[in-house]
C-alpha cells in the first residue's frame, strides 16, 4: 500500500476542484487533485456547446476549451493530478485527515492532508428517482448520459426523441439531437415554468420548432424491447389529469429533472448535509461542521454557470490556505463571530448560512418562483443593510450578491442576517412614479 | 413624454447569460428598429440581426483516429449564417481527424467564403 503526505487534498478535477487545487497550489500549498476519470475537466469535457467562461475568462469558451484552460492553470500553479483514482472513503483525524483512494494501477494508496476540498460535482436524477411506471426497455438515458454518448464516445442514442424536464442539459440535447438529425418531438416539463435558462429555450428549442409543454407529466415509458411510446398528461393544481392522458411515439426518452450533489463520501465522515440542496452545509469560509474539510462547485449545489463555480473553488481553496497556514502557527479556529443568514420571501435557500462579522462575504441564492420584477433586501432586525432590484428572476438562474465588510462590522452580538426576496408589482411602482411627478 | 413605436418582436438575447428580454420596435425610418431592454450593445447587435439574417455559433463532434478518444469536438469561431448549418454539419460528419490536434487548430478555413472558421476545441495527444 502507498502512503502520500499533502498539505491539501482536492477530490474531483471537474472546473471547481482544477480552480481550487490551482489556487491552493498559487498560494504554496502541496496539492493534490484526484480525479477517478482519465482527463482532467468533469462535465465540461462533454458540453461541447459555447457559452462557458464570460465572467471567468472573459470570452465566450466551449467546455472543452475552458477545461483545457484550467486544467493548464492548476498545472502551472504546481498542483499534482491524479488520475484514474477514486476516493472511497475519507478519515477525520482533527489535524489530519486521511483518504483512502483505489486505483487499477496502484492499488490502495493513503493520502494524509492537513485539508480537504470537496469538490465531486453532482448526479442526475433519473428514471428511478421520479418512479415513472411503464416497461422496462431500452432507449431511456438521463440527458447527461446521452450527451456523453453522443459527444465522448460519438454514439447517438436513438431517431425519435422525447425529452422530459426542461433542465439545461435537456435543452442543450434538444438542440444537439436535432443537429444530429434526431427527432425531438417535444419537451415536457411539469411545473408551469422552464428549470433553464432563458437563452436555452431560445436557441435549444425555438430555433427548432420544437414544443415545450409546460404544465405536462411524462405519466409512462412503454415499448417491448425498445422504448415505443411514452404518455404525457396535464398537471392541473398539481394533480396529473390521467384522462386527458395522450401517446406520443417514441423510441427514446432523455430525463433532465434535475442535479443531486454527489456526497456519499461526504456523508459518511460526519459532514452536515443541507437539506434544501442536498450538499454540505457551509459558513462564509466554505468550510462544512468538520474543520479543514472545504466544498465548492457541484458538490456543494448545483451551478448553472461555471464561471459561478470557479470563483467559489478559489474563495474555498483561499480559505483552505489560511487554515493549513494557522494550523502550521499552532492558531486555532477563527474566533470572529458567526452571523447566522437566512432565506426569506421568495427565496429557496442560501449558502453559506453564516458570515464572519466585518468581513465581505459573497451568497449563491435561489427563489423558488418566477418573478418578473423583484427586490433583494438584506436586513437586520428590521434595519436594511444593502438592497438590490432584480428583474427576471427565475428558479433555473442563480444569484449571487457580496455583502460588504463594513455592513456587518458593526452588529450586535447575537445578530442574525436575512436575506428577503419580494415581488415588486410593476403597477403599484408606476403609481408611485406617477404621483411623484 | 414621446409616443413609443409597437413592439413588433420580443426574443431573449442569447449572447451571454444575462439571457435579457428584448423588445423590437419599429424605429423612426421604415425598415429600421428600435432595440429595448438590451444591458449591453451586443443585445442591440444581436436582434438586428436576427430581424434581418440570423446567425448562431454551430458546435459538434467530428470523429478522430485517436486510440483514446472517439471524437474531437470543433466550433465556429463566429456565427454563421442559419441556412449554412446543415451544410457544414453534413460535411463535418464525413470527416476524420488525424491526431494529435490542439485546442485552436483550424479545421476548415473560411467556410464558403463566409469568413467564418471551424475550429478544434480539445488537444488531443494521441
Ligand atoms: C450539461 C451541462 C451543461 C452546462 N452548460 C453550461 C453553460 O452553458 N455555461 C456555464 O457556464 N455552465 C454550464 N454548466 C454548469 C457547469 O459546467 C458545471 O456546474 C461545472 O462544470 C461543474 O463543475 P464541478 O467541478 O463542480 O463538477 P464536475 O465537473 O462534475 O466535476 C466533478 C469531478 O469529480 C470526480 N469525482 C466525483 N467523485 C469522485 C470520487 N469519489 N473520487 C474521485 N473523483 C471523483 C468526477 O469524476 C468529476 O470529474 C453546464 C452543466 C452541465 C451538466
Ligand atoms: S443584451 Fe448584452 S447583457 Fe443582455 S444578454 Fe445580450 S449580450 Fe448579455
Amino acid at each position: 500500500m502507498n502512503t502520500l503526505y499533502y498539505d491539501c487534498a482536492v477530490i474531483g478535477a471537474g472546473a471547481a476542484g482544477l480552480c481550487a487545487g490551482a489556487a491552493a497550489a498559487g498560494q504554496n500549498l502541496k496539492t493534490i487533485i484526484i480525479d477517478r476519470e482519465s482527463h482532467p475537466g468533469g462535465v465540461l469535457l462533454q458540453c461541447i456547446h459555447n457559452g462557458f467562461g464570460l465572467h471567468y475568462f472573459k470570452e465566450q469558451l466551449t467546455g472543452p476549451e475552458y477545461a483545457e484552460k484550467v486544467t493548464e492553470n492548476a498545472v502551472k500553479a504546481g498542483a499534482d493530478l491524479l488520475m484514474d483514482s477514486t476516493v472511497i472513503e475519507i478519515k477525520d483525524g482533527g489535524k489530519e485527515k486521511i483518504l483512502t483512494i483505489y486505483s487499477g494501477k496502484d492499488g490502495v494508496t493513503l493520502l494524509h492532508a492537513k485539508a480537504v476540498i470537496l469538490a465531486m460535482g453532482c448526479r442526475e436524477r433519473c428514471r428511478g428517482n421520479l418512479g415513472i411506471p411503464g416497461d422496462r426497455t431500452s432507449g431511456v438515458y438521463t440527458a447527461g448520459a446521452a450527451q456523453k454518448l453522443l459527444n465522448i464516445h460519438g454514439v447517438l442514442p436513438g431517431k425519435t426523441a422525447v425529452i422530459a424536464g426542461s433542465g439545461d442539459i435537456g435543452l442543450i440535447m434538444a438542440r444537439r439531437l436535432s443537429w444530429c438529425g434526431v427527432k425531438v418531438k417535444m419537451v415536457t416539463e411539469i411545473m408551469p415554468f422552464p428549470a433553464g435558462l432563458s437563452r436555452n429555450i431560445a436557441q435549444c428549442l425555438e430555433d427548432f420548432s420544437i414544443p415545450l409543454r409546460l404544465s405536462t407529466s411524462l405519466t409512462g415509458i412503454y415499448g417491448k424491447d425498445r422504448v415505443e411510446y411514452v404518455t404525457i398528461a396535464p398537471v392541473i393544481d398539481g394533480k396529473v389529469d390521467h384522462s386527458k392522458e395522450e401517446k406520443i411515439f417514441c423510441d427514446t426518452v432523455l430525463f433532465s429533472v434535475g442535479l443531486i450533489p454527489e456526497n456519499e463520501l461526504s456523508k459518511a465522515c460526519g459532514i452536515k448535509m443541507h437539506p434544501v440542496t442536498n450538499g454540505p452545509v457551509t459558513d462564509s469560509s466554505s468550510m462544512t461542521n468538520i474543520p479543514g474539510i472545504f466544498a465548492c462547485g457541484n458538490v456543494l449545489h448545483v451551478h448553472d454557470l461555471v464561471d459561478f463555480v470557479s470563483l467559489e473553488a478559489e474563495k474555498a481553496a483561499e480559505n483552505c490556505v489560511k487554515y493549513v497556514r494557522n494550523l502550521h502557527k499552532g492558531k486555532g479556529e477563527d474566533f470572529r463571530e458567526d452571523i447566522p443568514v437566512t432565506a426569506e420571501g421568495a427565496l429557496r435557500y442560501i449558502l453559506p448560512v453564516s458570515c464572519k462579522k466585518g468581513e465581505e462575504a459573497s451568497f449563491y441564492m435561489r427563489s423558488s418562483s418566477v418573478l418578473r420584477k423583484a427586490r433583494l433586501t438584506v436586513s437586520c432586525k428590521g434595519d436594511i443593510l444593502a438592497e438590490k432590484s432584480l428583474s427576471y428572476v427565475k428558479p433555473a438562474e442563480m444569484i449571487a450578491f457580496t455583502l460588504p465588510a463594513e455592513k456587518t462590522g458593526n452588529l450586535p452580538p447575537g445578530s442574525t442576517i436575512s436575506f428577503s426576496l419580494i415581488p415588486v408589482n410593476e403597477e403599484e411602482k408606476e403609481n408611485e412614479n406617477g404621483k411623484r411627478k | 413624454m414621446e409616443k413609443e413605436n409597437k413592439v413588433i418582436r420580443d426574443m431573449v438575447c442569447i449572447m451571454c447569460p444575462a439571457s435579457c428580454h428584448l423588445e423590437v420596435r419599429e424605429g423612426a425610418e421604415k425598415g429600421e428598429y428600435d432595440i429595448h431592454g438590451n444591458q449591453c450593445p451586443g443585445g442591440k447587435k444581436y436582434a438586428l440581426n436576427e430581424m434581418c439574417a440570423p446567425k448562431r455559433i454551430v458546435t459538434a463532434v467530428v470523429s478522430s483516429d485517436s486510440k483514446c478518444i472517439a471524437c474531437i469536438p470543433v466550433k465556429t469561431d463566429q456565427s454563421l449564417p442559419m441556412e449554412l448549418i446543415e451544410p457544414l454539419l453534413q460535411e463535418l460528419y464525413q470527416m476524420k481527424i488525424s491526431v494529435p490536434v490542439r485546442s485552436g487548430d483550424i479545421l476548415i478555413k473560411n467556410y464558403k467564403n463566409t469568413g467564418v472558421d471551424i475550429v478544434i476545441t480539445r488537444s488531443v495527444e494521441k
